[in-house]
């Protein structure tokens, strides 16, 4: 007991409590935002290197100095808030829809024998078709143009929602549903109470994929039964030879997939509140 | 006090259970027979692998016997109820749900009690087995003893007629485990309630028990019955108390016999997996 006592100070400094505050600049130059803006930089570094010099058939592609005047001046004009807007609407509509039928349908299929018997070797046939060989019939079937088109959204989206949201419910711990049936629980408050929040982190998993094939098949869809929106100015860019406009138009595709992404990642976060507890854990073992 | 000492008698009647793998049929349970008086606590203690995970799915309605009956009171075992509570050999807290929203789910899924009495006993028992500073923290930010003791107040909150334990306290420190009894003991001998409490410990079993009944190895059937009659409420100095070391020299014989079976006969599967892999 007396060495303990030996090994405490006998007199507390206060400038033993003085905490450093982060500055705005070392928040700023974090080692993480500085890997991550040289990433991006990176990309648009080896571009230009490699149009510059005109290495292999790189001569054919424009530009980042190029591109970004065409840039500035594409976003000047009306057109492109259009063409943005059309286009984030139209997989905006074909992911919600494709959230209402797969998240309910996959929570089914995962958590009742009979259904899944019933539905999934349909939909194991349906699967492998990709969202553009349902143009034409999209075509055929939608009278309206943008209904077509959030269609080929929805036929992307829909498939990797539905499976994670399967793959979500059947992981859940057996324990937990024994648990829960001694505590008195009846099926009803056990697919609302165990099922739903036990498989919302895959869920979420698979809306955040949803989104990216959306955005995917968003294109293949506008490039034929549009007249506007991104898909389609990056194909009329091509037939009308102003290539460094088909490198705009990706580049916006990308960060507005970006932006709709974090959006998901965001709003998930709201919802699985206790998933920060387990992430929060698991950031300590990456190593850094 | 009269009611609870007629209800929640486990009878097992000849309860044969086998698991059938592709080729082989294990019999883990043979012929078992015994009684779990009500509102006693029985500590069941065998070999590992002896079955006991089988004989708490058994009285919980998670299986059924293939031969033989499981009775309460009186009453064939139809599938889990309410009325028979387990607690899990790994934490079954929800993860979704804090700590507070874990001890508040019984109450809320079965009615029984108003939202407002089932806040009370809810923040009451957490209390009691010391998560009051912890209430709305969810199962991933508290420690093993923690989880264990807020799974211990979920199931305590429904008044189980028979309470389950299956090897709860199996992974933690022997520090937290010592801690762990301790809260269990004063929360049983508030309830009065009937409880089977499974373990591979022998310090453990006569600590909480007043009967145990220890089983032999695979297939399974009681082997000895013993009455522990170490005075109650029991507190850490029973350790060291004579009629303690009467009682856990004797259940080591019991058990000594037993294990030395059972390295036999794994002794044997591993000859037999030999000479398969030659041929």
């Amino acid at each position: 007991m007396k060495n303990q006592t030996n090994t405490i100070p006998e007199k507390i400094n206060e400038s033993d409590f003085v905490f450093e505050r982060p500055s705005f600049l070392s928040k700023i130059f974090t080692l993480k935002m500085v890997l991550n803006t040289a990433s991006v930089l990176s990309l648009f570094v080896i571009w230009g290197l490699l149009v510059n010099f005109g290495i292999y058939r790189f001569v054919l592609i424009p530009g980042p100095a190029e591109v970004l005047e065409w840039g500035i001046e594409w976003m000047g004009s009306k057109g492109f808030w259009m063409d943005a807007s059309l286009s984030t609407l139209r997989v905006l509509g074909g992911f919600t829809f494709a959230c209402l039928i797969a998240i309910p349908t996959g929570l089914m299929i995962g958590w009742n024998k009979i259904f899944s018997d019933l539905t999934f070797p349909t939909l194991e046939i349906l699967r492998p078709i990709p969202g553009i060989a349902y143009i034409p019939i999209a075509i055929l079937f939608f009278p309206w143009e943008e209904a077509s088109v959030a269609f080929i959204c929805f036929v992307g989206a829909f498939f990797p929602i539905l499976l994670n949201t399967i793959t979500g419910v059947r992981l859940i711990d057996r324990d937990y549903f024994r648990a829960a049936q001694c505590l008195g629980s009846r099926p009803r408050h056990i697919f609302w109470h165990i099922v739903v929040p036990g498989a919302l982190p895959s869920i979420s998993t698979g809306a955040a994929l949803g989104m990216g094939i959306a955005w995917m098949a968003s294109v293949a869809g506008e490039m034929i039964s549009g007249k506007w929106g991104l898909g389609y100015r990056i194909w009329e860019a091509y037939t009308l030879i102003r290539y460094p406009l088909i490198v705009d138009g990706m580049i916006v595709i990308g960060l507005l997939g970006l932006g709709s992404s974090t959006l998901i990642r965001f709003i998930t976060l709201r919802l699985i509140p206790w998933r920060k507890a387990i992430t929060e854990s698991l950031d300590e073992s990456i190593t850094k | 006090m009269v009611d609870s000492n007629h209800k929640g008698e486990v009878v097992f009647e000849n309860v044969t259970r086998a698991v059938q793998t592709k080729k082989t049929e294990t019999i883990i349970l043979d012929h078992c027979s015994f009684v779990i008086e009500s509102g006693k606590l029985t500590v069941l203690i065998g070999p590992s692998g002896c079955g006991k995970t089988t004989i708490i799915n058994l009285i919980a309605g998670y299986e059924k016997p293939d031969r033989g009956k499981v009775l309460i009171d009186g009453k064939p075992v139809a599938g889990p109820d309410r009325e028979r509570l387990v607690v899990f050999q790994e934490t079954a807290l929800f993860p979704w749900l804090t700590c507070y929203d874990n001890v508040m789910f019984g109450p809320l899924a079965t009615k029984v009690m108003t939202r407002e009495e089932a806040h009370e006993q809810t923040v009451n028992l957490l209390e009691k087995v010391g998560l009051r500073d912890f209430l709305y923290k969810y199962p991933m930010q508290l420690s093993g003893g923690m989880m264990r003791r807020a799974e211990l107040a979920r199931a305590l909150i429904n008044r189980p007629t028979v309470m389950l334990m299956d090897e709860p306290f199996r992974g933690l420190d022997a520090m937290t485990r010592e801690l762990m009894q301790e809260y269990y003991l004063r929360l049983v001998e508030e309830s009065h309630g009937t409880h089977l409490f499974v373990t591979s410990e022998i310090e453990e079993a006569i600590f909480l028990a007043d009967r145990l009944i220890i089983m032999t190895n695979k297939p399974s059937r009681v082997k000895h019955t013993l009455d522990i009659d170490l005075p109650r409420p029991r507190i850490a100095s029973v350790l060291r108390s004579k009629r303690y070391i009467e009682l856990k020299s004797l259940t080591l014989e019991i058990l000594h016999e037993e294990a030395v079976k059972a390295s036999r006969a794994s002794g044997k599967a591993d000859i037999a997996i030999e000479s398969g892999l030659r041929t």
